[in-house]
């Protein structure tokens, strides 16, 4: 088409938000310069009001616009009692679950040897550090219920044995509210292997 | 032309991220050998192929696409999933690393396939994986046209002696070592009589088998050493 280089540059830059495609990163762009060139100003304004001043949380690595994070900030919270997730909306889904008093340490991944992403890419060292300064007795570890995040699991679970702290995993099964007729081989056969006394 | 709309059997070796909700899969095949394929839908809140593109699941997959990146077509259970934990899962992860390093893509390699698969269902349920392991790399070795001759010298063709000590060159295999030996590794020949021999209940056995796998892979892996090696070396 080539109407406009800077229309087609913005198009472009769009395309980088998952789920934009060609089509709608072209509707996105007409809407803004035809209807609403103040509502363009404010994204514009607002993602560089963010990226410059939202940071990782020098404690849990989540993102915040502080050095902590409120979660870390909170003197509430137990920070004795550590979960481990691989991303940020982890942490918002254990949250929005509820119930959880401790705090968090995000690991920005999983150890991935094929892609060269081993234990200092994921802050394991910062991690350990974290662990001993505040006095951490157990850290609850929930990645992935996948090949890589049980790996990752097991890896930091081995890390903590000599600092005598307790690892717990999360239990991986059966769905709430799920019917054992239903549920696929891969999963039941882990909740088989996490199975505990009642 | 190879066909790839047929279900085959197949491993997924590692995948990734790819787009939104799709999955670029890494597989070893046993008719096609390795190569790449893009699983659409394959992540997100609902995944297609609900959650078996997983390392050590046996799987049938089927393929289409001309270029050197195929599309996932089908998936289905070939097999019970092998369920690795622990220690064994980190084996598990070295070995596909290994395998996608040192397999070429579609490169047809039957036997390694099937030894693959008989090494990660024995590391399920064995309480001694070393062997089981060296077994493989020696094997996988000369599948590729690397072999090591663990039973005669190179050159001459003598046999090893056990009371021998030996030197080990990975381009060229095993000599006698001089009396005024240089090299860091210098074995005895009882040892690698018992590699060969599958034994390996002797402690210095495993330490022995374990080095000359380690030196006869250096020239195929090139500068570039295998990450997951740093998940048991790190380890204290
Ligand atoms: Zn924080």
């Amino acid at each position: 088409m080539n109407i406009s280089p800077l229309i087609d540059q913005l198009i472009d830059a769009l395309r980088c938000l998952p789920g934009v495609g060609p089509k709608t990163a072209q509707r996105m762009v007409l809407h803004i310069l035809e209807r609403d060139r103040a509502g363009g100003t404010r994204i514009a304004q607002s993602l560089t009001q963010a990226i410059d001043g939202v940071g990782q949380c020098r404690n849990c690595r989540i993102l915040t616009e502080n050095e902590l994070c409120e979660i870390c900030a909170s003197r509430s919270r137990d920070e004795t009692l550590l979960c481990v997730v691989e991303n940020p909306a982890d942490v918002l889904a254990v949250e929005q679950a509820g119930g959880f008093r401790g705090k968090y340490f995000v690991l920005m991944g999983h150890l991935s040897p094929i892609d060269g992403i081993g234990p200092d890419e994921i802050g394991i060292d910062q991690l350990l550090a974290r662990v001993q300064r505040d006095s951490v007795k157990e850290v609850i570890l929930a990645t992935n219920s996948t090949v890589e995040g049980e790996a990752t699991a097991h890896y930091v679970s081995e890390q903590l044995r000599p600092m005598g702290v307790d690892a717990s995993r999360i239990a991986h099964g059966i769905p709430f509210g799920g019917e054992l007729e239903f549920v696929d081989a891969g999963t039941l056969a882990h909740a088989m292997d996490g199975r505990k006394k009642i | 032309m190879v066909s790839f709309s047929e279900l085959t059997p197949a491993f997924i070796l590692h995948s990734r991220r790819y787009r939104d909700t799709s999955l670029i899969c890494d597989l070893f095949t046993q008719n096609f050998g390795r190569f790449s394929a893009v699983a659409r839908g394959a992540t997100g809140p609902k995944p297609r192929f609900k959650g078996v593109l997983q390392p050590f699941v046996p799987l049938l997959m089927s393929y289409y696409g001309a270029g050197e990146l195929k599309s996932v077509k089908n998936v289905d259970f070939f097999a019970q999933p092998i369920h690795l934990t622990g220690n064994k899962l980190l084996i598990g992860l070295y070995v596909n690393e290994l395998l996608n390093r040192l397999l070429g893509t579609y490169d047809a390699l039957e036997n390694v396939y099937m030894m693959y698969a008989q090494l990660i269902r024995q590391l399920e349920t064995s309480d001694d994986v070393e062997p089981l392991l060296r077994r493989f790399e020696f094997l996988l070795l000369s599948e590729l046209g690397y072999g090591v001759s663990l039973q005669s010298e190179v050159g001459t063709g003598r046999e090893i002696v056990p009371e021998e000590n030996y030197v080990f060159d990975a381009e060229r295999g095993f000599t006698l070592a001089s009396s005024h030996e240089t090299r860091e590794f210098v074995c005895k020949g009882i040892h690698l009589l018992a590699i060969s021999n599958n034994d390996f209940t002797q402690d210095d056995a495993r330490s022995v088998a374990k080095q000359v796998v380690r030196i006869a892979l250096q020239p195929l892996l090139g500068n570039r050493p295998l990450n997951s090696r740093i998940l048991f070396s790190k380890r204290q």
